[in-house]
């Protein structure tokens, strides 16, 4: 039996397993700020957490607003739509998600319901990370792990300013339309 | 009646039939199938055992491949090694204590012997009862079936310890891979239920087999030192009776307080010696089920205890010894598949979701 026969090569496939999976971690914002060698040395801890559905097509839902979450899905290729009340009011559209970007990462720390609709836009292909297993894998490496964590806080940190904005802008929105109510009721 | 609707009765009638029928056949097919597979179901255990190990030595840097075979390897030297000192060792003391075995039958059977004269006095229809008599033809009755299943029970053994390790080892090194592969098999519209699903098994049934080994041993360990301390011999074959009745729940313990006490009785016939062995192995036992068991399980299998003895019962009648052992394990992955399908598709309904959003 060759070394390069098919057996070895399913032997030691780890290895490539590895080089792929710190190809995907680099492309993250949450491991962005861990060096190569780093990405390397937790590749194989974080590969055991990582699992790929079969490839979405186009109106499948991929998670549902209220459904329990397990873990946080990287878009690889395709689009996603993430909408609020998704069958009460469609046109209710938060974001449309690219290659690259990331959702569902609130329940990388916690098993709660959902908070918003996904659905593939167009045929997507996506990468679960799941969350309980992935804390388990970050707890090998404390350092490496408060970096993630960290990352993973700042994204958390931002989305939730931007909603807090969001918010301030239709409070104020809200207002000015209570105040023509006002004067249109006075008049 | 109209005559349309008492066909469509007659086949409903007769597919419920068909699927009973089915239902039947399919839980004999598994009882086969559970019968044939030991190995495997030996080698699953064991993958428990061994996981946390291949995932600790990841830990320090070693790629998975070199892990798994260092772990592996660790394994078969321990389990060859005290497989080897637990046979020598029960080997020259099974043996002693079956040299010494025809004093305690002799006594034995006097004190039965006085027992049935002293009820005889009381109940006079017992007289002519030879309770020794039909012992002896009760033996020769069971004797040539268990002698006749001796070669068949040998070779069952041999390919246990054959093909255990072989499994065990693709098990250890493709956990993950068969994991995954069974994930993929549900729509992605169940992926995430079916991934937590697997994990909460997982967890339940590591940390319940985890925590019946370091029990197991643990009470195996304080029989051996307690019989040893009180100057009685035998430890060791005490305490491997512990420890392996200690995997059955509920029932084991008592398993072990008969076992022990024949021991007991056949080695020093003499009823101080039978009294004190009852209490040392009796006490471990309380100790177990108050102290070691809470702390080794836990709350892993928050079953009901009338649940594990229903368990425990229905296992042996229809698998026996590994039924013995399975039961519990097999009723908590049903409870966790149970509660875990009532939370993601009883609970979680999106028209209830949809129309209190609506009240809203």
């Amino acid at each position: 039996m060759s070394a390069n026969s098919p057996f070895w090569q399913n032997f030691f496939r780890s290895k490539s397993l590895e080089d792929q999976m710190v190809d995907t971690l680099e492309k993250l914002p949450l491991f962005s700020a861990l060096s190569h060698r780093k990405l390397k040395q937790i590749s194989s801890w974080v590969a055991d957490s990582v699992y790929r559905p079969d490839t979405f097509n186009q109106s499948d839902l991929i998670f549902e607003q209220g459904q329990e979450g397990s873990g946080m899905y990287v878009l690889l290729s395709g689009q996603v739509n993430i909408y609020l009340d998704y069958h009460i009011d469609d046109s209710n559209l938060l974001a449309t998600l690219n290659p690259g970007d990331f959702f569902g990462e609130i329940n990388l720390l916690d098993e709660m319901p959902r908070s918003a609709t996904a659905v593939a836009a167009e045929k997507s292909e996506v990468l679960f990370f799941h969350g309980r297993e992935f804390r388990e894998a970050l707890k090998t490496n404390v350092e490496i792990g408060y970096e993630v964590m960290r990352a993973l806080a700042e994204v958390l940190g931002k989305r939730l300013r931007e909603t807090d904005e969001l918010l301030r802008r239709k409070d104020v929105e809200l207002r000015l339309l209570r105040e023509k109510l006002k004067n249109s009721e006075s008049a | 009646m109209n005559p349309g609707n008492s066909i469509n009765t007659f086949f409903r009638l007769l597919l419920i039939a068909a699927i009973l029928a089915a239902t039947v056949y399919a839980f004999n097919f598994l009882i086969d199938m559970v019968a044939i597979s030991l190995p495997f179901i030996f080698a699953f255990i064991v993958n428990f055992l061994l996981s946390p190990l291949v995932k600790r030595l990841e830990k320090t840097g070693l790629p998975r491949s070199i892990s798994v075979i260092v772990v592996f390897m660790g394994f078969c030297v321990v389990s060859v090694f005290m497989l080897w000192l637990t046979f020598t060792y029960l080997y020259v003391e099974i043996t002693a204590l079956v040299e010494r075995s025809p004093i305690g039958i002799a006594k034995i059977s006097s004190w039965i012997q006085t027992l049935h004269a002293d009820l005889a006095d009381k109940i006079p229809s017992l007289a002519n009862f030879d309770i020794q008599k039909t012992l002896i033809e009760q033996g020769k009755l069971i004797a040539p079936d268990a002698l006749a299943g001796t070669p068949q029970f040998l070779a069952d053994i041999i390919l246990v310890l054959m093909l255990t390790p072989v499994f065990t080892f693709f098990l250890v090194r493709d956990g993950g891979n068969i994991k995954r592969w069974f994930i993929s098999l549900a729509p992605n519209k169940y992926f995430e239920m079916t991934l937590t699903m697997i994990y909460r098994i997982n967890e339940q049934m590591g940390d319940y087999i985890r925590g019946r080994f370091y029990e197991a041993t643990i009470v195996g360990f304080l029989t051996f030192i307690a019989i040893g301390v009180f100057g009685f011999p035998h430890a060791g074959l005490y305490a491997v009776t512990a420890a392996i009745t200690n995997v059955i729940p509920y029932v084991g313990p008592l398993l072990c307080i008969a076992i022990g006490l024949f021991i007991a009785m056949v080695e020093h016939a003499s009823f101080e010696s039978v009294l004190y062995i009852g209490i040392i192995i009796s006490v471990i036992q309380l100790l177990d089920l108050s102290l070691i068991y809470p702390l080794a399980i836990g709350i892993t299998v928050q079953l009901h205890p009338l649940v594990v003895i229903l368990a425990v019962i229905f296992g042996s009648k229809f698998m026996g010894i590994i039924g013995l052992i399975l039961a519990v394990p097999v009723v908590s992955v049903i409870k966790v598949l149970f509660t875990e399908l009532r939370e993601s598709l009883w609970r979680y309904r999106p028209d209830r979701q949809h129309n209190s959003l609506r009240q809203i």
